[in-house]
């Protein structure tokens, strides 16, 4: 036995986690861990490995391995592939977790099971965590945890639920007491391989022994998966793992035993890729049976969620719901957000207020009135917008209604040459692109994927939202609309769904011209509606508040201080009434530049310096709008920067620079625009090439000016200024 | 030099490193998963070589 004290001085003790999709790992992984990573109602969350490391008791610390959700060891998507590269790294490689913890479903113990069976092929402590049991609970006969142990051969089990919170210190301490005292499977399958299913893979199983050095029991295990599908074969060898380096002779050896089998079982009538599924299950159903899990019945009566789904994903009502929920979110977003942007627009003015009395004249107190406080000011002001946005979003989520939006719209999606997959990642973009992206990895098909990828951008990002609730706020008047909807609210809905609409357009344009054989079809465990836990609903939204704040509230700090040197200097003196020496600053002369490419648009130099700035962030476009601002009234006061725009004039011709139709022509260059150098790099990444990001740069920037041109010189043709 | 100006310079010099660094990194670095703030895990092709 290893003494605890000893175990603590060891370095790289870890556990994985490993589960189905939407079972609760990640969960699991928060409380387990300290640490924040999403969680929701929903599967595919997780799409790459996490750790963190997790406090056992007073003398044990280990790291632990979150993985992405997969149903088996088969991998289908690519997400479902890190599992299985990950495991076969393990194998091969020096270094394997401890203990591994197979976090399990209890509403739904048949399916979860399957691939606790196949975590037990690895000559691993298995613990298995019964997760959600408050829900079995609920509806009575929970499964013995120490008969399943048995039945199973795992080194635990036990009932826990992550959502609720309890359970989790009692696995703390078996995964303590199984490093401590390792409990290893048995040695050989479960279930019998015997009659032609033996004769046939027993070349199989040897090659593996021989040339890897497997287990027995891991050998068979894989020699029956390698026969289901062609992706386990690729495993080996295409894999970017350590260890699996196969030479041409044995490529060669194990492709020929794999198509030999294959063929001797396919003449024998035996189908290989059901064949370890009949076997499992088969299996399962007898240790279920052992463990008193009565035998499932077919209920005649629908459940609360069959019944709440009748209506929501109904293909009339769905939508309408849907679009209505939208609708009512963004009008939500103006209605409820006032008062908190009131307080932080006043607290920003007593601040610059007090600097203005406390700091002689100088450079540094312009630069903290006008560039600081004046900038960052006018940004934060947009928090409480976000964090509503935030909100509706995690509560969509949580509940479990994003899975039956990505229900209803699989039809219009797959019509469009997207994937019922596509949704959650698209919704995800929403808030921000760079996870959305990263969240395609659950589509296996590389051009439903591609196409998701390349459109994705044109999901109204929350980056977006204080550039719209900014000339929103300042040209569209507060008024009804048929005597129903909020004109601002209304306004906002249309660029979210201008963004959206023309995403699906464009995807079905790329899907004809990207080429790949077959199209995958959408299978999702529909997961049951939950109320939202508080705790997780505020934690997300203290997390992308963090996020605005801190990660683009420093970057928009450091361009507005740059900024404001550009606007603040070479200082000239004013030549005459009509003409600001801002417009021969450094910035005013690129801004001046730039603007007879922008003019078309309906934008002036001020906008034009934005455009260039908000490159690093969008949100930096309100910033360097209300640092200009600032410099120009010559830091008396904080600017309001909407009553700047609104009273903005042309020195030249004394008439208003701003109107409906240039804030309206702007909003919709801001849906279309490519403007996130984050987003092109994660799609570098996750396409493996330059080309995809630089086409997107191109496609969305043609985009955004024809669209704008379109808005504001049509505007003007019939009539609107 | 006046106090307030040589703050203002010193204040003008970081942000403009900063935002040179800022842009470098969004270029060449990619932001795996911008909610997890500790996330030691090895890459499998590092692992590899």
């Amino acid at each position: 036995m290893t003494p605890v004290s000893a175990m603590k001085k060891q370095t790289g003790e870890w556990v994985a986690l490993m589960g189905n999709p939407n079972s609760g790992k990640t969960a699991l992984f928060n409380l387990l861990t300290g640490l924040n990573q999403k969680v929701s109602n929903y599967p595919g969350i997780t799409v790459e490995r996490k750790m963190g490391r997790a406090v056992l008791n007073d003398q044990c610390q280990v790291q632990v391995l979150d993985l992405p959700g997969t149903y088996s060891l088969t991998p289908e998507s690519f997400d479902e592939r890190i599992v299985s590269e990950e495991i076969l790294s393990w194998l091969h490689g020096p270094d394997r977790p401890r203990v591994l913890i197979s976090v399990v479903d209890a509403s739904n113990l048949e399916r979860n099971l399957y691939l606790t069976s196949q975590l037990l092929d690895l000559n691993i402590p298995v613990i298995v965590a019964l997760n959600m049991m408050d829900l079995v609970k609920q509806n009575g006969n929970p499964v013995a945890p120490k008969k399943l142990c048995e039945a199973l051969g795992t080194a635990e089990v036990l009932h826990m639920s992550a959502r609720k919170n309890w359970g989790v210190e009692e696995l703390k301490e078996v995964i303590a007491q199984v490093i401590n005292e390792p409990v290893h499977g048995k040695p050989d399958l479960p279930f019998a391989l015997t009659g032609p299913v033996r004769s046939n893979l027993v070349h199989l199983t040897e090659f593996f022994k021989k040339e890897f050095g497997y287990s027995p029991r891991f050998s068979w295990a894989q020699a029956l998966r390698i026969i289901t599908r062609d992706s386990v074969l690729d495993g080996y060898l295409h894999s970017q793992v350590s260890g699996v380096n196969l030479d041409d002779k044995q490529v060669k050896e194990l492709q020929e035993l794999r198509d030999t089998s294959i063929s001797k079982l396919k003449s024998q009538g035996i189908q290989p890729q059901t064949l370890e599924a009949t076997l499992r299950y088969r299996w399962l159903d007898s240790v279920l049976k052992k463990a008193g899990k009565p035998k499932v019945e077919i209920l005649d009566r629908s459940t609360t969620s069959e019944k709440a789904d009748k209506i929501l994903t109904h293909p009339f009502l769905g939508p309408v719901i849907f679009i209505g929920l939208l609708t009512f979110m963004f009008q939500s977003i103006f209605a409820w957000a006032t008062v908190p942007m009131d307080w932080i627009t006043r607290g920003f003015a007593i601040f610059g207020e007090w600097i203005l009395d406390t700091l002689p004249a100088g450079i540094l107190r312009d630069l903290l009135v006008e560039g600081i406080i004046g900038g960052v000011g006018a940004i934060l002001i947009f928090l409480p917008q976000i964090m509503i946005l935030v909100l509706f979003m995690t509560l969509l989520e949580d509940s479990g209604y994003m899975a039956r939006v990505a229900f209803m719209l699989d039809r219009l999606m797959t019509k469009v040459g997207l994937h019922g997959r596509s949704v959650f990642p698209m919704m995800t973009g929403y808030a921000c692109a760079i996870p959305g992206i990263m969240a395609t990895r659950t589509i296996e098909n590389w051009k439903e994927r591609l196409v998701t990828i390349l459109v994705l951008p044109l999901m109204s990002c929350s980056a977006r939202l204080p550039v719209y609730a900014l000339m929103i706020g300042a040209f569209i008047p507060h008024k009804k609309v048929l005597g129903l909807f909020d004109a601002q609210g209304l306004t906002l809905v249309i660029m979210y769904l201008m963004g959206t609409v023309t995403a699906l357009v464009l995807a079905k344009i790329f899907s004809f011209f990207i080429h790949q054989k077959g199209q995958s079809s959408f299978i999702m465990e529909m997961p049951p509606y939950r109320l939202p836990l508080a705790r997780s609903v505020i934690r997300q939204v203290i997390l992308r508040s963090k996020l605005f704040v801190i990660n683009a509230g420093k970057i928009i700090m450091a361009i507005s201080i740059v900024l404001w040197f550009l606007v603040s200097f070479p200082k000239l003196e004013k030549t005459n009434e009509n003409r600001n020496p801002i417009h021969h600053s450094y910035a005013g002369k690129i801004g001046h530049a730039i603007e007879p490419f922008i003019k078309p648009l309906g934008f002036d130099w001020k906008i034009g310096i934005g455009l260039i700035t908000s490159f690093a962030a969008r949100e930096v476009m309100v910033s360097t709008l209300a640092t200009i601002y600032n410099v120009e009234a010559g830091g008396k006061d904080v600017v309001l920067l909407t009553e700047a725009l609104q009273e903005d004039k042309d020195p030249q011709t004394g008439e208003l620079l701003y109107s409906p139709l240039v804030a309206l022509s702007l909003m919709v260059f801001f849906v279309y625009a490519a403007q996130c150098m984050a987003t092109f790099a994660i799609v570098r990444n996750e396409t493996n090439t330059w080309k995809w990001p630089f086409f997107m740069i191109f496609y969305m920037t043609a985009l955004a000016y024809l669209a704008s041109l379109c808005v504001y010189q049509g505007g003007q043709l019939l009539g609107f200024s | 030099m006046e106090w307030q100006t040589v703050i203002a310079l010193v204040l003008g010099f970081l942000a403009l490193v900063y935002a040179g660094w800022y842009f470098l990194r969004q270029m060449f670095h990619v932001e795996k998963k911008p909610e997890c703030e500790d996330c030691p895990v090895p890459n499998q092709k590092e692992k590899k070589k």
